[in-house]
């Protein structure tokens, strides 16, 4: 048990545990309305928020979290508006944003944009006790909302315009699943990285639904994959020294690949038999 | 308790211009929708019926005149669980599996309060819809396994699990074989029975033609006609777009056995 003689491996496991419960919660709504890539754009956003807290020499978790969470608001707005320009909204999100980080981080005493690095990837060493709070406060936030008004963000998720139809409160509804996407996008920011955080919300769901028939079975089974590959990388990081957000969405990818070519030789010999 | 409280009329069209941006695909429509009518509304492609339905259920915004729900104006009509609406939809199968329990009970949301568990009452109703559609032993399927027309009917039964005094379907037999669209006449007729209204977007009649008690024609958004199904006159001036129930299945009528 040498991983959990050091401080700082316990709190990047216990960072991994809460992302890997959050982000598949999150993430199943994300896919189901064929958003998988909203993570990413936030995360782009969230990255002009570190910069802008590194720069001003305040919590970056703070900033980040200002930053995604008045993006996540700023695409739902636009999406309800309209929805063609939407796609374009988001572009310009994804870019502006990682735009701005850059910019804003070479301003920063001895700032390079190679300072960004590990927030951009993830890394084992950085998060603080601290910021282990913050988490665990955000993810129970997360978990308390997908959880307790699931259903809501099923029948939201599922069909807009039904919901709409039965009187349900349809843009509150996506502004807060907009804003746990943002959350769980800062939870993330230590441990997996700003860019490849939305990896870990889908890559999950999609091995998941490869093997359940129901919307709960995918959630719970999810999550159980998402906890496993990020507790899993997180683990091979330390022995391996390798950036810790990188190594758990290789995890979750090649768990995803093993499933699929899974169960498409298992549909080929049944087709067979 | 609806029984009591429930007002002369249904539904109320009152000069009701319905549309987008200020161009009304609907305009000037006079209709009123008495409890227990069964009313088809037929017309052509881009003919405004599924714009009615829409301006009536909320989804598209009415631009002039007054649309009123069990006597209340729709602004301010929050009895939602009153009305149940079946979309037309081909497909229902999101990106993530679902099962058709799942499905039907998102139907049941605006007759519970957020954050509360459903209750036996509200799984009892579930399970109702599910059974009064006929899928009782496909509760637990997930949709993707359903054929079409077993999809349409889980969508039938999300409707249903409100218990709503107003059904509002579009185009419920459309792309579904002859086996689904008889369940769904056997379904809709044990509906009506029970005091239920309906109204019903519909092309081609099929078996559910001897429920309807009244029809509406709508052209360019336009009411032309008005009055019972079989209508001489009525079937004189749009044969174009109807098709006599009497005659000659039209050859583009999918046959029985298609799709189930």
């Amino acid at each position: 048990m040498s991983l959990l003689e050091y401080t700082f491996m316990q709190r990047a496991l216990l960072a991994a545990i809460l992302i890997g419960l959050s982000a598949p919660s999150v993430g199943v709504y994300l896919v189901q309305r064929r958003l998988s890539l909203i993570g990413d754009g936030l995360g782009h956003v969230a990255l002009a928020g570190v910069a802008a807290g590194v720069l001003t020499s305040t919590s970056p978790v703070w900033a980040a979290l200002i930053a995604a969470v008045g993006g996540a608001v700023a695409i739902e707005l636009i999406r309800a508006r309209g929805r063609t320009s939407g796609d374009v909204a988001l572009a310009v999100l994804f870019y502006g944003g990682i735009a701005g980080g850059v910019v804003l981080i070479s301003q920063a005493p001895g700032g390079t944009p190679g300072n960004l690095n590990a927030y951009l990837f993830g890394a084992i060493t950085t998060t603080s006790e601290q910021d282990l709070i913050v988490f665990a406060v955000l993810s129970a936030i997360v978990l308390l909302v997908t959880h307790g008004l699931g259903r809501y963000l099923f029948a939201v998720s599922n069909d807009e315009e039904y919901a709409t139809a039965s009187g349900l409160p349809v843009l509150p509804l996506n502004l807060l699943l907009a804003v746990v996407t943002a959350v769980t996008v800062v939870v993330s920011m230590r441990v997996v990285g700003l860019l490849l955080i939305s990896a870990l919300m889908i890559v999950p769901i999609a091995t998941a639904q490869l093997l359940t028939g129901s919307f709960r079975a995918t959630v719970l089974l999810g999550t159980v994959l998402g906890v496993a590959a990020s507790v899993a990388g997180v683990s091979t990081s330390f022995y391996a020294d390798t950036p810790s957000g990188g190594t758990i969405v290789l995890f979750a990818i090649a768990v995803f690949l093993l499933v699929a070519g899974g169960t498409a030789l298992r549909d080929r010999s049944r087709r067979h038999s | 308790m609806s029984a009591t409280l429930a007002p002369a009329l249904v539904a109320e069209f009152r000069a009701a211009d319905i549309g987008y941006e200020g161009r009304a695909v609907v305009h000037g429509l006079d209709l009123t929708i008495a409890p227990g009518e069964v009313l088809g509304i037929l017309g052509a492609n881009g003919s405004g019926k599924s714009t009615l339905v829409r301006g009536l259920l909320g989804l598209t915004p009415l631009l002039a005149g007054d649309v009123r729900l069990f006597g209340t104006p729709r602004s301010q009509f929050r009895d939602w669980w009153r009305i149940g609406y079946v979309p037309q939809r081909q497909t229902v199968v999101g990106g993530i599996p679902s099962t058709v329990t799942e499905v039907v009970s998102s139907g049941r949301l605006s007759r519970v309060r957020p954050w509360k568990r459903f209750g036996p009452a509200d799984r009892a109703a579930v399970a109702d819809a599910i059974g009064a559609v006929g899928l009782h032993d496909e509760a637990r399927s997930s949709m993707a396994e359903l054929s079409g027309g077993q999809q349409r009917r889980v969508l039938i039964a999300r409707a249903l699990a409100t218990g709503p005094d107003l059904l509002v379907l579009d185009e419920p037999t459309a792309g579904v074989d002859r086996a689904n669209q008889e369940a769904l006449a056997l379904t809709l007729g044990e509906l009506v029975a029970a005091g239920t209204t309906v109204v019903l977007i519909t092309h081609e009649l099929g078996p559910v033609e001897p429920l309807i008690t009244r029809a509406i024609v709508l052209r360019n958004g336009e009411v032309v006609h008005d009055g019972p199904p079989l209508d001489h006159e009525f079937h004189h001036e749009h044969d174009d777009e109807w098709h006599h129930p009497h005659g000659e299945p039209p050859t583009s009528r999918p046959g029985p056995g298609l799709i189930g």
